[in-house]
């Protein structure tokens, strides 16, 4: 049985790489993160991993597979029993989604592709996030994700839009202070701004690296946070408080220690944000 | 949005904010996202198959997999369950014919890997039998299990791509051959099985008595030793379960 | 005794021996007990996994038409095995 229902602090992603270090000595970070999908196999060393550690870790499982936001239902509820069947087995603290689609009738893309941010679309996603927590019988998070492209449909931002569908849905909020920036970038948003006038307070924080190309900013969770987003990050900081906060770290993924660090270094940055925000408000 | 993805020159610019030029490059990085996704989910399942063909051929054939068997769902471990007879039929490969075993062993090792935990017989329990039921009892074999049968020497190949590889790449390849994937504990593995071997459990896994299933063994191969063909199948974990002709049930 | 007989026979006797052996991974030891660390399918991006939760920088504008030749160690395996023909 899992002993660690709660989640705070710093955390990061659980993957296979890594999985020998975790076992041999339980690294020092507050929680983990794991992709749900990766668990869906009946049996393996995958699963009898996330066994073992389990009890040492307080646990978020993160989605990437469901697309919530596709027109086409087809494989929705059955993606569900098996997120169903990992909450059950592992109670995890957080459970999270991305606001993206990413399928037709006859084809998954595997991808988080972006919505069109219009009202119909938050008629949708609503309507299967209501799916999704009666499912599972408990409150999901969805996540903001970075893009290329904006739709020319597009009448709300993606912040205001998540906003929405957490008061219509009474889910949470994820907030991925990366892909603010990377949006920012691509889009001319004001990532500052969008932090600013959030109406939700985020019940959790991702941070990630990313890649600049010649033709957009691309989300590679590849390197360490960039000091723009780091900014960004105490911005939410100061204006939300200490929230649980995760280092993504999926391309070319380096030595734990380096993810260890830079888990340590959200907590400091988070304290920093904080005691600048005692000094100004003191 | 989703024709645009999977066929370039088909981008649905107007559909997006921004100059066309600018999207249409920023739309193929979709696009690229998706042949990278094929590719790698493909490789993790099949990585001897991608050493053999090498790298460009292998993006290149997940891509046409990909658009003749595309993924359904959101999880992309069942991805490449079809690779083998598509490997048979496209006509990319036609003189590597040994191709499609290969990815047959390397996708029961792939299922393997994901396959259910249950321990296996103990010989401790099949040793409760009734000494004279045992030939006439049925064996189902553990879920892990698959046997592959090749006339290609798929064995030597897999083995020679191992990353702490001693077998040099074979040269003799039309050489028949016969394997056993299984997963110990947490690993799974593949060995070459003897022709009786092999012949009893494939019977078993049909549902044949035991003693049938030795029978088939021994008439296939000459000296076919049960006692340490026994023993070593329950050493490593082949059987699931036991059931004698009674009604006693299935004894596990 | 028939041959069946005697080929369950010799069966039960490999059954005994199993039974007074050890389990196999207690006999190997613990890295035995250890996985493979498969990189999930549904990781993000590049060599770790195939989800792409985390995009990547290559754009594909490639043709879907088929010209590509196998250049891997197939090459060095064999020669080329025709269809149907002799290894």
């Amino acid at each position: 049985m899992p002993t660690t229902t709660a989640l705070a602090g710093y955390g990061i992603g659980l993957r296979g790489c890594h999985y020998r270090d975790f076992l041999a000595h339980r690294p020092a970070v507050d929680w983990i993160e794991v992709h749900s999908e990766n668990f869906f196999g009946n049996g393996g060393w995958d699963l009898h991993v996330l066994d073992r550690l389990r009890p040492d870790y307080a646990l978020s499982l993160h989605g990437v597979g469901l697309g919530i936001g596709s027109a086409s239902a087809e494989h929705f509820d059955a993606h569900l029993a098996r997120i169903a069947r990992l909450v059950e087995r592992f109670e995890p603290a957080l459970v999270s989604e991305h606001l993206s689609w990413a399928s037709i009738p006859g084809r998954h893309f595997n991808d988080l592709l972006p919505m069109p941010l219009t009202l119909e679309a938050l008629d949708l996603v609503s309507e299967r996030v209501e799916r999704a927590q009666a499912r599972l019988g408990r409150q999901i998070l969805l996540e903001n994700v970075s893009s290329h492209l904006r739709f020319v449909a597009d009448i709300l931002p993606e912040t205001e839009f998540l906003a929405r569908l957490c008061q219509r849905t009474g889910c949470g909020l994820l907030l991925d202070v990366n892909n603010l920036y990377v949006n920012q970038c691509n889009h001319a948003e004001d990532a500052f701004e969008a932090i600013a006038t959030l109406q939700t307070a985020p019940a959790e924080i991702h941070l990630a690296g990313h890649l600049v190309t010649e033709d957009s900013v691309v989300d590679h969770h590849g390197d360490h946070v960039a000091e723009p987003v780091w900014r960004l990050y105490q911005e939410a900081i100061r204006r939300f408080g200490e929230v649980p906060t995760l280092i993504e770290w999926d391309t070319d993924i380096p030595a734990l220690e380096v993810l260890v660090a830079e888990a340590a270094q959200a907590r400091d940055t988070a304290a920093r944000a904080l005691a600048g925000r005692a000094r100004r408000h003191g | 949005m989703a024709d645009g993805l999977l066929d370039a020159g088909t981008e649905p610019v107007a559909l997006f904010r921004g100059p066309a030029a600018v999207s249409a490059r920023r739309f193929a990085l979709y696009r690229g996202n998706l042949t990278a996704n094929w590719q790698r989910a493909l490789a993790g399942a099949y990585p001897v198959l991608e050493a053999l063909v090498g790298d460009e051929f292998f993006r290149a054939l997940a891509r046409r997999y990909a658009h003749s068997h595309p993924c359904r769902e959101g999880d992309l471990n069942h991805f490449g369950a079809a690779l083998a007879a598509f490997l048979g039929d496209f006509g990319g490969l036609d003189d590597y014919p040994y191709m499609a075993d290969v990815a047959r062993l390397e996708w029961a090792l792939h299922r393997a890997h994901y396959g259910s935990d249950e321990a296996p017989l103990a010989p401790a329990a099949l040793a409760a039998i009734e000494p004279a039921l045992l030939g006439e009892s049925r064996i189902a074999l553990h879920p892990t299990v698959a046997l592959i049968a090749s006339k290609w020497a798929i064995g030597h190949i897999w083995r020679a791509h191992q990353p702490a590889a001693t077998e040099p790449l074979p040269y003799e390849l039309h050489a028949a051959c016969r394997m056993i994937v299984h997963r110990p504990r947490w690993r799974a593995e593949c060995r070459e099985a003897g022709i009786g071997e092999f012949a009893a459990l494939q019977a078993l896994a049909r549902g044949e008595h035991l003693g049938d299933a030795l029978e088939r063994a021994a008439d296939a191969e000459s000296d076919f030793d049960p006692g340490a063909t026994v023993a070593r199948w329950l050493d490593e974990g082949l059987w699931l379960t036991a059931t004698p002709p009674t009604t006693q049930g299935e004894l596990r | 005794m028939n041959k069946r007989q005697f080929l369950v026979a010799a069966a039960i006797a490999g059954i005994a021996a199993a039974a007074a052996n050890p389990a196999l991974a207690a006999k190997e030891g613990k890295e035995k007990c250890f996985g493979i660390a498969k990189a999930g399918a549904n990781d993000c991006a590049s060599s770790t996994g195939a989800h792409a939760c985390a995009g990547q920088a290559t754009k594909d504008n490639d043709p879907n038409e088929w010209k590509y030749v196998a250049k891997g160690t197939c090459t060095e395996m064999g020669g080329s095995l025709k269809a149907g023909g002799k290894g």
